[in-house]
């Protein structure tokens, strides 16, 4: 894409900068966030944003990556929300961001995967020129890849396709012991106790946002399917994690939770609700039926 | 309320009281009670003024009597509670003769405070009352008002605590072991208490339905509700506009952490006409 198609409308750009020193990815920086009236923002390492602002003022806005990328979910709402807030009221937001990889399992991995082709749909169609960095020296093979996929140029794919692609990855095993506990209509009540009790022997402080995760899921089995479904849970020490089973219907995920609710439109914002409270949230077709995972961490050290 | 009750209703809003009273009022006339209003100093005509109108013929066929404190208890220029216990035996004999099934009393307590001659004996009363009703079978139940306004902390707690019975409120507008709905009344709207989920949903639409649109202001008050889900907290907020599209401010009244936590999470509590309210 160029300027050009930029300035003629409200238009995404999301652009992937593969780099290979230093050098590259500061040069590189410091020529796109060069702009007088464009807001300027850059989200990257502390060392790295420093030297950014070395080259261009304190025009920059900086964010540490280390906690701009919380969970999914909750970036994007963040970005939405300062996109909104700073940076779409200048006119038009130019954003360099180096995503963070190191340190991530698998399943996360392929979640912020689908989070850069979330991009794509959240932000279509807004003024912003997005500009992701890749390290060709550090980052694993399948990631350099599926940039090119969910960034703008050869490779690029439309964003349902490449967010069902996300979907054939089946869910990795359940790790027993695992508490199990059938629910239906009527029985909200005793699932949530159930929730709290469990989640609360793994060592989970604040209970709550779990037992409402797990309620909007079992709400909407019980309203939009089957009515009724099977609720397993276990921990690793680390995280607790729910599976929650509607054996019999399919719930279709196009990027169910991802839009934020409007109070004006109709929609629950369940789903959404879902995957801001939990870590992460994978929905996947059960053969039959459709499986919700839910992640979220007890707030215990990771091991190195 | 049954015979055998004497209840006391403290309260600091006059739409409260006026509520109560004309549900207490108006069922005792549908049971064939007789109803004894005794108040403070206002005249009948400015008693049946909040009572309602519907009520003007009972007054004309005696099956409703408004009278003050003063006529009541005064008579012989001194409060004198062994008189008045006797006197309430009287009143008592006097409905059943008239072929009432029952007697309702109820009193405006303001006047104990004025200060008239033998009035220092009005917790004596009460507990004369109190004993009568708990030792005897009564076709009878009393309902004591209380301006908690005018009375002093450690009086007022005093003369609750006689009524061992304990206080009259207003009916719920819905209980069903999950969800509780109770009107409040400053401002007008809806006290929630347990859970707003899939099974308690469609009562609290109906609830808000009920509520009209007459009111510019709508309280809800929030310090008892435990869970409420998003589909829940959606008609919460959306009651800032009317089933007939007219908009009114929304007070939410103590909400707990969890439910404004994710009122924040979605950004709601900031929306124009949203109010947030913490004591």
């Amino acid at each position: 894409m160029t300027a050009a198609a930029f300035t003629r409308g409200e238009v995404l750009v999301h652009q992937a900068l593969p780099y290979g020193s230093e050098a590259e990815f500061v040069k590189a920086g410091s020529v796109f966030l060069d702009d007088d009236t464009d807001a300027i923002v850059a989200i990257a390492s502390v060392y790295r944003l420093a030297l950014l602002r070395e080259q261009l003022g304190d025009r920059l806005e900086c964010h540490d990556a280390t906690t701009w990328f919380e969970t999914p979910a909750r970036t994007l709402s963040t970005m939405v929300a300062a996109a909104r807030e700073r940076w779409w009221p200048h006119g038009r937001a130019r954003v360099f961001v180096e995503p963070l990889w190191t340190g991530r399992t698998r399943t996360e991995i392929r979640e912020w995967k689908r989070f850069e082709c979330l991009l794509n749909v959240v932000f279509s169609e807004t003024p912003t020129w997005l500009l992701c960095a890749y390290d060709t020296r550090r980052l694993p093979g399948d990631v350099l890849r599926d940039a090119a996929r969910t960034h703008h140029g050869d490779g690029y794919e439309h964003p349902a396709d490449f967010y069902a692609s996300c979907n054939t990855t089946p869910l990795t095993p359940q790790i027993g012991p695992v508490s199990h506990r059938g629910f239906m209509r009527g029985e909200l009540p005793s699932l949530r106790s159930f929730v709290a009790r469990v989640a609360g022997s793994y060592g989970l402080h604040s209970t709550m946002p779990l037992v409402m995760a797990v309620n909007e899921v079992a709400t909407n089995i019980i309203v939009h399917g089957s009515g009724r479904g099977q609720l397993m849970m276990w921990s690793d020490g680390f995280k607790v994690v729910c599976d929650l089973l509607d054996d019999n219907a399919v719930l279709e995920d196009h990027f169910l939770g991802f839009i934020p609710p409007s109070p004006d439109r109709p929609g629950g914002g369940g789903m959404w609700a879902v995957r801001q409270l939990c870590d992460l949230v994978e929905i996947r077709d059960a053969h039959p039926g459709t499986v919700f995972r839910l992640h979220l961490s007890l707030g215990n050290l990771q091991e190195c | 309320m049954k015979f055998g009750d004497h209840l006391c209703l403290p309260y600091d809003n006059h739409d409260e009281r006026n509520a109560v009273l004309a549900a207490f009022v108006h069922d005792g006339l549908a049971q064939g009670h007789k109803v004894v209003y005794v108040s403070d100093g206002q005249s009948a005509e400015s008693v049946l003024g909040w009572l309602g109108d519907d009520f003007t013929e009972a007054v004309e066929r005696d099956d409703l009597v408004i009278q003050t404190a003063e006529e009541a208890y005064m008579a012989t220029g001194s409060f004198d509670p062994d008189e008045i216990v006797k006197l309430f035996g009287t009143e008592l004999e006097l409905a059943m003769i008239q072929g009432h099934k029952g007697l309702r009393l109820t009193c405006e307590k303001k006047f104990s405070l004025r200060g008239w001659p033998g009035s220092e004996r009005f917790a004596e009363f009460e507990e004369k009352i109190e004993f009568i009703f708990q030792n005897m079978p009564v076709n009878a139940m009393a309902l004591c008002q209380y301006d908690t306004r005018w009375f002093g902390r450690r009086p007022l707690e005093h003369l609750l605590g006689v009524h061992q019975r304990g206080n009259v409120r207003v009916d719920d507008v819905y209980d069903d072991g999950v969800l509780r709905i109770a009107p409040t009344f400053t401002p007008p709207g809806l006290a929630l208490h347990g859970a707003v989920e899939e099974s308690t949903f469609p009562a609290l639409l109906r609830a808000l339905a009920d509520l009209g649109d007459e009111t510019g202001h709508l309280c809800l008050d929030l310090a008892g509700l435990e869970f409420c889900d998003m589909a829940g907290l959606r008609t919460i907020i959306g009651s800032r506009t009317t089933d007939e599209g007219r908009e009114r401010q929304i007070l939410l009244r103590n909400p707990r952490r969890e439910i404004l936590d994710l009122l924040s999470m979605a950004g709601w509590e900031q929306l124009p006409g949203v109010f947030v309210e913490e004591n």
